[in-house]
């Protein structure tokens, strides 16, 4: 993608002002610790950064720092740049017969880096590095202090990658006592999935996104497609004792919708996506979660249920684990959890909260007989986690 | 006659004394630029702090002024003309400015800052103490306190 370009044609067309710029620079960090209660149990908190909680208390999944500057360089254009620590993020290699995961803690990244133009009053233009604007949560992903929760429900925010290079076309809307906003977004971006460790290219992912929001309620739309997926995938093969690198094609849809009510007191919300893979190599998937908390003071106790749940749609995909027998088809074992989340969320300053949470997860994955307890990558698991989140 | 007089004179004193009372206790005022005619109602208000407006009437750009989180004031103003709690409202616009989706209004540290910018911008709208309040401004809407 050209984006160097786009970028030159942005700061071209702005008209030319030579004031000083308006620069802020703010931040936000999230301090988290936890782990699950029983031995063997592992819990993915972060699928871009491979954060996830063990048996083990670990104080790097949930912990994070960004760094955010942001000038104003005239009356119509501005230039933000997001820079992102993750305490917990992995990279998996494969060596010689191994995978191998490297540390790659507070390895600083920028999720966020763009020029913003505003075309008109009403239309805003972003090209650069954006958030993939998927999920209800998908631009405020990692900002802890903006929701009650620890993380979102990572039985529905499952998405291995956050942001994309492109960009999107935001227009604001105002209908009576209505407003919001109608984004469209086009761009490329690739990633790594942590459950088969595939590397996975979206090469030009298209999508449309409407929110509106009227006192207390916000509803939200998203679709988005992309016909250009390649998935990478390299995996050790019993019938040839090595490994092989297998390459194809996975062109996908994905849709969410969402409704919160937030009336400064009482706090409900629910989101539910799909997930649907056009040439069935993979099963399709939805999600959806539903959650409520009351704001007592200070005091935001909070509970939420969430699922994930895959279709047999995978009939072209087969398994092959022990030399000589039929493959396993992927079909006839789609994946099914659920999980339950009890928390409280303490704002003890006005920029600052702490919070304390419980999920427990419950793997309902039929499993073929040879790989009981092996095929589905969750399985039950408690979690118990606490963080502190700060906005400066 | 006379009777209706003395009436009307207590009624009158009355009245002046309860205004002074009024004057006394200090109310929040919603300022803008004298030259600023506008229409800004307490919707319009609300809207510009939540950043769902940006724009007068007449499609200049406004621009909204804030006390510090620690003022009274501010806590007065969220409540009865946002309708928001404090920290409901800095969760907004924390989410605004980590998302690209705007920036949160200037804070300036005392209505006399906040009346000297708004006397000079007819682009900003700000809250104030009725206190420091001078003809230099317009005042649009009135809270008082308790």
């Amino acid at each position: 993608m050209k984006l160097l370009h786009w970028t030159v044609v942005a700061i071209c067309a702005g008209p030319l002002a030579a004031h000083a710029f308006e620069t802020r620079l703010n931040g936000f960090i999230s301090v988290g610790g936890g782990m699950t209660l029983s031995e063997g149990q592992e819990y993915v908190t972060d699928p871009v950064n491979f954060g996830q909680y063990t048996n083990e208390l670990s104080i790097k999944p949930d912990t994070m720092v960004a760094i955010q500057t942001s000038s104003q360089v005239n009356d119509r254009l501005s230039a933000t740049a997001q820079l992102v620590g993750f305490a917990g993020a992995k990279q998996f290699v494969k060596f010689a017969n191994a995978d191998i995961t490297v540390d790659r803690g507070f390895d600083v990244n920028f999720e966020w880096a763009y020029v913003n133009y505003e075309l008109l009053d009403s239309v805003d233009l972003k090209v650069g590095r954006i958030r993939m604007p998927v999920f209800y949560y998908s631009s405020s992903l990692d900002l802890g202090y903006s929701y009650n929760w620890i993380r979102p429900p990572a039985e529905v925010y499952n998405l291995f990658t956050t942001s994309l290079e492109g960009m999107s076309v935001d227009y604001d809307i105002s209908i009576g006592d209505w407003y919001g906003t109608a984004t469209g977004y086009y761009g490329e971006t690739s990633g790594v999935d942590p459950e088969t460790q595939s590397i996975v290219e979206f090469e030009s992912i298209l999508g449309g996104i409407i929110a509106l929001e009227r006192g207390s309620l916000t509803l939200r739309g998203s679709y988005s497609v992309d016909d250009n997926v390649s998935i990478v995938r390299t995996f050790y093969n019993p019938l040839v004792a090595g490994y092989v690198t297998q390459e194809f094609e996975l062109p996908l849809t994905f849709a969410s919708g969402s409704a919160i009510y937030d009336n400064g007191t009482v706090m409900l919300g629910s989101e539910v996506t799909s997930t649907k893979f056009k040439n069935n190599l993979n099963n399709d998937e939805s999600a959806w979660y539903v959650t409520g908390g009351v704001r007592l003071g200070s005091f935001t106790p909070h509970v939420t249920y969430s699922s994930f749940k895959q279709k047999s749609t995978a009939a072209d995909t087969s398994l092959v684990f022990i030399p000589g027998q039929a493959g396993i088809k992927v079909s006839d074992y789609p994946q099914d959890i659920s999980a339950i989340t009890a928390g409280v969320r303490w704002d003890f300053d006005i920029a600052a909260a702490i919070k304390v949470e419980y999920t427990n997860r419950t793997d309902n994955t039929a499993e073929p007989a040879i790989l009981e307890g092996l095929w589905s990558p969750f399985g039950d698991a408690q979690v118990l986690s606490v963080s502190v989140d700060v906005v400066f | 006659m006379r009777k209706n007089m003395i009436i009307k004179r207590v009624i009158a004193t009355t009245l002046f004394c309860l205004s002074l009372i009024g004057l006394a206790s200090a109310d929040l005022l919603v300022i803008v630029h004298p030259e600023n005619t506008n229409t800004i109602d307490a919707r319009f208000v609300k809207n510009l702090y939540l950043g769902k407006e940006n724009q007068f009437d007449n499609g200049d750009d406004a621009e909204a002024l804030m006390l510090d989180d620690n003022n009274e004031l501010t806590e007065l103003f969220l409540k009865e003309i946002v309708n928001q709690k404090p920290v409901q409202f800095k969760r907004l616009w924390s989410k605004a400015l980590f998302t690209g989706k705007g920036t949160p209004p200037q804070v300036l540290a005392s209505s006399a800052d906040v009346l000297r910018l708004v006397m000079s911008n007819p682009t900003m709208v700000g809250y104030i103490d009725s206190e420091a309040y001078t003809n230099d401004v317009r005042a649009v809407l009135r809270i008082k306190t308790k």
